[in-house]
């Protein structure tokens, strides 16, 4: 089964890649001109690789969070890297340090969500939902601040923050999806560990796992490619929210699963929408992505709240 | 065996002393008191999820604070009284969970699964085995706890409140597959008439301190009159409250 859901993203992947604002036939001679090669095909492989670190993410989050609602953005760990981003591109610091700025500020964000919202490890669902939205309401007000701030130098931010697949190099990009397979490898290897986390608190400890350090390293995992993420891309809300809850549906909620299955369907979802918000206007303008998958996010997530209620919510 | 010897822990205005306590191996015992009498709490210390001001416990001469969360996993295993899991795990995958401080061991994977399969054979739950959490009734759910717990095969057991939602022919059979374990099984109860047929030793705490420590021929209405703070009468060796 996992094979065949690769599979299936490889195949997205490769069709994505003969649509754009300038459409490429499939049978063409030039197939592979210069547009493919250098632009369309890295921001292809890009969008998955982004999908892929969202679906992950999220998949992570939920788990330690213990909450099926919680992904990087209603958590406010997104918006508050994002406001680093922001920060570091006003203070106009070095390339290399925008995703560290980011990740720092959103470490600290969600640690600080996390504390808010848990007594002696019980952590209550709807003060961490409703501190993470408000994190992210006011990481977003700083963010409209400085941008009125920094009016000029800026002008580009808006599109930022909306969501959006830029330029990326092949460089960036390699290096992007090395650590990230690095990173997804070291936690997959404590899948079972993660399982148990799924119990209380008091039952996981019994149970042998070291809960503090083992949530500790997932937490700092998932919030470094989210860091990576929004610094790259901007927020792009609700992929890691929806995919994980696929995959249980799917494929059960054992965290081995989930996990991989998490990464495939982010990668499949985003690479999708990417491909949407460059083919929906005629014109040839393109729409930033974040109004995409927040638009097929945001149905789900009624969806959830309406069909699953029961099930879910506790 | 396990030693207890000077426990004082204080914490939200609540004290539990403990002077010393010794359990053997095998022992059956049955914590009793009111709420927020020190049951839990003396869960909570004896498994080192809090810890104490001062005081010593060891499990067979070695400090609790010496063994490590993974070797503590095979000592001892622990039911919370409110066991809860998120996400919908299937009845085996929680009952596995329970294998887990084995997991490491290179004792084939297939071994461990057949290891769950007879714990859940043990306690009835064969047929519902690929049920999802979110399917099952609040006395299943319990059963699966249950199961878990035991899956983690250790030489002690602490149960807080096991059966507070089971039906009396399912607390019965519970009882009677921890009365043949060769265990310490420490649980806590509110049953006082169904436990003590199947345990050896009787706790009551009062106000985070020890009342009483008895055997079966002990046992007392003026003992239960204290804890409880109820009349107590005695009829055909039974305890009735009134």
């Amino acid at each position: 089964m996992k094979s065949i859901c690769l599979l299936l993203l490889i195949i997205t992947i490769i069709l994505s890649v003969f649509f754009g604002s300038s459409n490429t036939h499939l049978f063409s001679l030039n197939i592979i001109d210069a547009v493919v090669l250098n632009y369309r095909l890295p921001r292809v492989l890009f969008s998955a690789l982004i999908g892929g670190c969202l679906g992950f993410s999220g998949s992570i989050y939920q788990l330690i969070l213990k909450n099926p609602l919680a992904d990087s953005f209603t958590t406010g760990a997104s918006g508050v890297a994002a406001l680093g981003t922001v920060i570091s591109l006003v203070l106009g610091f070095n390339f290399y340090f925008i995703p560290l700025i980011a990740f720092i500020f959103a470490i600290l964000g969600i640690a600080f969500i996390y504390k808010l919202s848990s007594i002696n490890g019980y952590i209550n669902p709807v003060t961490m939902i409703l501190s993470g939205i408000v994190l992210n309401i006011f990481a977003s007000s700083l963010i409209g601040f400085l941008k009125y701030f920094f009016d000029e130098s800026l002008g580009n931010i808006i599109f930022f923050l909306m969501g959006g697949l830029h330029f990326v190099s092949w460089t960036q990009l390699i290096f992007f999806m090395l650590f990230f397979i690095m990173l997804f490898l070291i936690q997959l290897k404590d899948h079972y560990s993660l399982d148990i986390l799924s119990l209380d608190e008091a039952t996981a400890i019994t149970t042998g796992v070291n809960v503090k350090a083992v949530r500790m390293k997932a937490f700092v995992i998932a919030t470094l490619l989210i860091s990576l993420c929004v610094s790259f891309t901007g927020i792009i809300g609700f992929i890691g929210l929806i995919v994980p809850h696929i995959s249980r549906d799917l494929f059960g909620s054992a965290m081995y699963n989930n996990l991989i299955y998490s990464t495939i369907f982010g990668g499949i979802l985003l690479t999708i929408s990417d491909t949407m918000s460059r083919i929906i206007i005629p014109s040839g303008a393109e729409l930033p992505v974040g109004i995409i998958t927040s638009l097929l996010g945001g149905i789900f997530f009624f969806y959830l709240l309406i069909r699953k209620r029961a099930v879910t919510w506790f | 065996m396990l030693y207890i010897e000077d426990v004082y822990i204080e914490r939200n205005e609540f004290t539990l002393k403990l002077e010393q306590l010794q359990f053997s191996d095998n022992c059956k015992v049955a914590l009793l008191g009111e709420n927020g009498s020190g049951k839990t709490t003396f869960f909570s210390i004896v498994t080192g999820l809090l810890k104490a001001q001062r005081g010593l416990i060891t499990y067979n001469k070695k400090s609790l604070m010496d063994i490590k969360t993974h070797e503590r996993a095979k000592i001892f295993a622990y039911l919370p009284q409110f066991f809860h899991l998120i996400f919908n795990f299937t009845v085996f995958e929680i009952v596995h969970f329970g294998r887990f401080p084995f997991y490491n061991k290179r004792l084939g994977n297939n071994q461990q699964k057949e290891k769950t399969d007879k714990v859940l054979e043990l306690l009835n739950l064969t047929k519902m085995k690929f049920k999802r959490w979110s399917e099952l009734s609040g006395g299943e759910k319990q059963r699966v706890a249950i199961a878990k717990t035991l899956n983690q095969e250790t030489p002690i057991l602490y149960l807080d409140e096991p059966f507070s939602m089971l039906d009396i022919k399912h607390q019965i059979d519970c009882l009677k597959i921890i009365q043949c374990l060769n265990k310490l099984v420490i649980l806590s109860t509110h049953n006082i008439n169904l436990i003590k047929n199947y345990v050896d030793r009787f706790i009551f705490f009062k106000n985070g301190n020890i009342l009483a420590d008895l055997n079966i021929n002990e046992l007392n209405e003026e003992v239960l009159n204290s804890t409880y703070e109820v009349p107590v009468k005695r009829i055909n060796n039974y305890f009735m409250f009134s």
